[in-house]
């Protein structure tokens, strides 16, 4: 009974692509990855597998595409499962396009810094030890553009917030929390916007393709993926409770980004303004928040020297104005990436290292790793992830130093 | 009357001499020099609009196949050309896409995008590693564009037959000595105005690859090649490439070549 329903309702999919003769194009891959800590007690510190199946019926004027993830993951069981990753529709007139459902919207021209692409939250579950497209969360969004012939404008309404993923506690992957004697933590689930009209996000941006370089305005009115840590602070006998009543709130983003090709390099750059982000104290007993406006901003540059060689260096500083002493985050957050990649015999091994550098606390994390096509469909990857330094966001994984291997084949 | 011959005699004297040039100019505008077959090839008529797959099969020297298909759109505006092109397989490139604005004008540099799906995410690339090897072939990206005629300078060497068919062979040396071949000999039929086979030889001066164009015919009034075999003698591995279909002047429209077509990762 199961199957003739499942197999009715595949053939009244079907249905359209016959009739209409719409395309209809199935892919995706299988992946497997495996990671194991460089030290005592050398245990997994990732092992997942996951078929990523993918579907796109192309019609005329309108689409459809949606993709699923089946997973199993042996190290974090709870992201084991069958999820609903994308599915939306397009319809493309000539003077502009519409796309609805759930979709990954990427805004800005820096690579894995969130200085205007905000739209997606980001999945940190394994922190940054994941592909940069799996760290993205689609939204479900609704995405207008009016189309130019240099230019395009884009309307987004998100009408259902989602929050960034974190890592949890007992994870590999979990924040290390340094707490004084006799302090406890207690944390509440964060609260989150009812899904109401009022506590939708809107955005617009403005996008210009010319001759000699790209660039973009853009705003947002939004919900900040981070939850803001409030708490309250007591005493119970010789012990300090801080409890925590994590809670999202607005702020508007206001931005602009561009990318410039000079000869064999690329310029790019990127600066948001942040109006009302709350910040922790550095007291983790005092429960004043603070609320301040942030300017954040990128510029980087991409070296294509020939021979299948790619360089690429960003640097990032996030400065939160009216800076008072008493709020955790530093006044300038400083970033420095760079990413080398070299192609070899044919395209069929990729070499590559990607470095993150936490100017402030001096901590740093580096990836390198190979990837190599045995076939077109079935590539075999290896490579290692190090920590460097003792504290802040990167160096707080310095018993994280591992080893990895990865197997893909896409169909 | 003696003034009236001289007057009539200057002007028969003044009309030859006019005729004399411009019978010289004529002559020298139509000599058979390697320029002038240059730009024939440059100016050969190849439609205003075209949409092709094409099929790549990459050979190495075990005989082991790699395939890549690809859907190929462009559209000449004046002496410029925009293009668009999607990858069709192999699966873990299928629907990577290229946006193209190329400039005769050597002076202006060509605008191009890239679009890879697994990042969903379009970024602005150099329009300067034309010497690079496109997508593992044995086709540089300069390989497969139109060369600027002035980017070389050429020689006529002599007529030839191949197969019958009735050649120019014109040896191509280019003006910039960092240039990735130090010269090209390619054998152009004289009746389609397409090199049947190029000889491109390396920095040292030798032979590095031999291209040869297969299944040369009229295609909608306008002389297409097929099939195309670049082999590379010195690492001796080749690549073929084959028109499964093409289609010219078929009223492609304008708001295909835009970035935000490429964004959306497919095109019917």
């Amino acid at each position: 009974m199961q199957n003739t329903k499942l197999a009715i309702s595949n053939l009244v999919l079907l249905l359209p692509v016959v009739l209409l003769g719409i395309d209809f194009e199935p892919q995706g891959f299988v992946d497997t990855y495996h990671a194991v800590r460089l030290k005592d007690p050398y245990d997994f510190l990732s092992s997942r597998t996951r078929l990523r199946f993918e579907m796109w019926m192309i019609g005329e004027n309108a689409s459809l595409f949606a993709s699923m993830n089946a997973i199993n993951n042996n190290v974090i069981t709870s992201n084991s499962g069958i999820e609903l990753r994308e599915a939306y529709m397009d319809y493309v007139s000539e003077k502009w396009d519409l796309r609805v459902g759930r979709q990954i919207i990427i805004w800005g021209k820096a690579d894995g810094l969130a200085i205007t692409d905000i739209i997606s939250p980001k999945d940190y579950t394994e922190f940054l030890a994941r592909d940069f497209d799996d760290i993205r969360l689609p939204v479900d969004a609704m995405r207008w553009r009016f189309l130019f012939d240099k230019a395009n404008f884009e309307f987004l309404w998100l009408h259902v917030f989602r929050p960034i993923v974190l890592p949890q506690p007992g994870t590999p992957w979990a924040f290390k929390y340094e707490l004084p004697e006799n302090t406890k933590i207690l944390f509440d689930n964060p609260i989150e916007p009812e899904l109401t009209v009022e506590n939708g996000e809107i955005g617009g941006k403005l996008s210009f393709y010319l001759s000699s370089f790209d660039f973009a305005i853009s705003s947002f009115y939004t919900w900040d993926d981070y939850p803001s840590l409030h708490r309250t602070v007591s005493n119970i006998g010789d012990t300090t409770l801080v409890h925590y009543h994590p809670e999202h709130h607005r702020f508007t983003l206001i931005g602009t980004e561009f990318s410039v090709p000079l000869k064999n390099f690329v310029l790019r750059g990127e600066v948001a303004f942040y109006k009302n982000k709350y910040f922790e104290p550095e007291n983790l007993l005092s429960e004043i928040l603070f609320k301040n406006d942030v300017l954040n901003g990128m510029i980087g540059l991409d070296w294509t020297p020939g021979s299948d060689w790619m360089i690429t260096t960003q640097f990032s500083d996030n400065l939160i104005f009216d800076y008072n002493q008493a709020i955790k985050d530093d006044e300038h957050t400083m970033l420095a990436t760079l990413h080398i990649s070299k192609k070899l015999f044919r395209q069929t091994l990729t070499l590559s290292t990607i470095g993150y550098f936490e100017i402030n606390g001096k901590d740093c994390f580096i990836r390198s790793s190979m990837d190599y096509a045995i076939t077109d469909e079935l590539h075999l990857l290896s490579g290692f992830d190090l920590f460097f330094g003792d504290k802040g966001m990167l160096g707080q994984y310095g018993d994280n130093d591992e080893i990895w291997a990865k197997a893909k084949y896409s169909f | 009357m003696n003034n009236r011959v001289k007057i009539i005699t200057l002007w028969i004297v003044f009309l030859l001499g006019l005729n004399c040039y411009i019978n010289f100019a004529y002559a020298q505008s139509t000599e058979l020099t390697g320029k002038n077959i240059a730009l024939k090839v440059h100016n050969r008529p190849d439609g205003d609009e075209r949409k092709s797959i094409m099929q790549m099969t990459l050979i190495n020297r075990r005989g082991k196949t790699r395939k890549r298909s690809i859907l190929s759109l462009s559209k000449d505006y004046g002496e410029d050309k925009k293009s668009i092109m999607f990858f069709q397989s192999p699966a873990n490139v299928k629907g990577t896409g290229f946006l193209q604005y190329e400039y005769e004008n050597p002076s202006k540099e060509d605008n191009k995008w890239l679009y890879l799906p697994a990042l969903k995410k379009v970024r602005r690339i150099i329009g300067s590693s034309k010497n690079d090897y496109f997508m593992g072939t044995d086709f540089t990206y300069d390989d497969m564009g139109k060369r600027a005629v002035d980017e070389d300078n050429h020689k006529l060497l002599r007529e030839e037959e191949i197969d019958s068919l009735k050649c120019w062979v014109v040896e191509s040396i280019p003006k910039d000595k960092g240039y990735m071949y130090s010269k090209t000999i390619k054998w152009i039929r004289q009746d389609a105005l397409i090199p049947i086979k190029v000889e491109f030889y390396d920095k040292q001066g030798v032979l590095l690859k031999i291209l040869t164009m297969q299944d040369i015919r009229k295609q909608e009034g306008i002389w297409t090649a097929f099939k195309m075999e670049m082999d590379n003698i010195q690492e001796k591995h080749k690549t073929i490439l084959e028109i499964k279909e093409i289609n010219y002047n078929i009223g492609l429209k304008d708001n295909l070549f835009r970035v935000s077509t490429l964004e959306r990762g497919r095109i019917k």
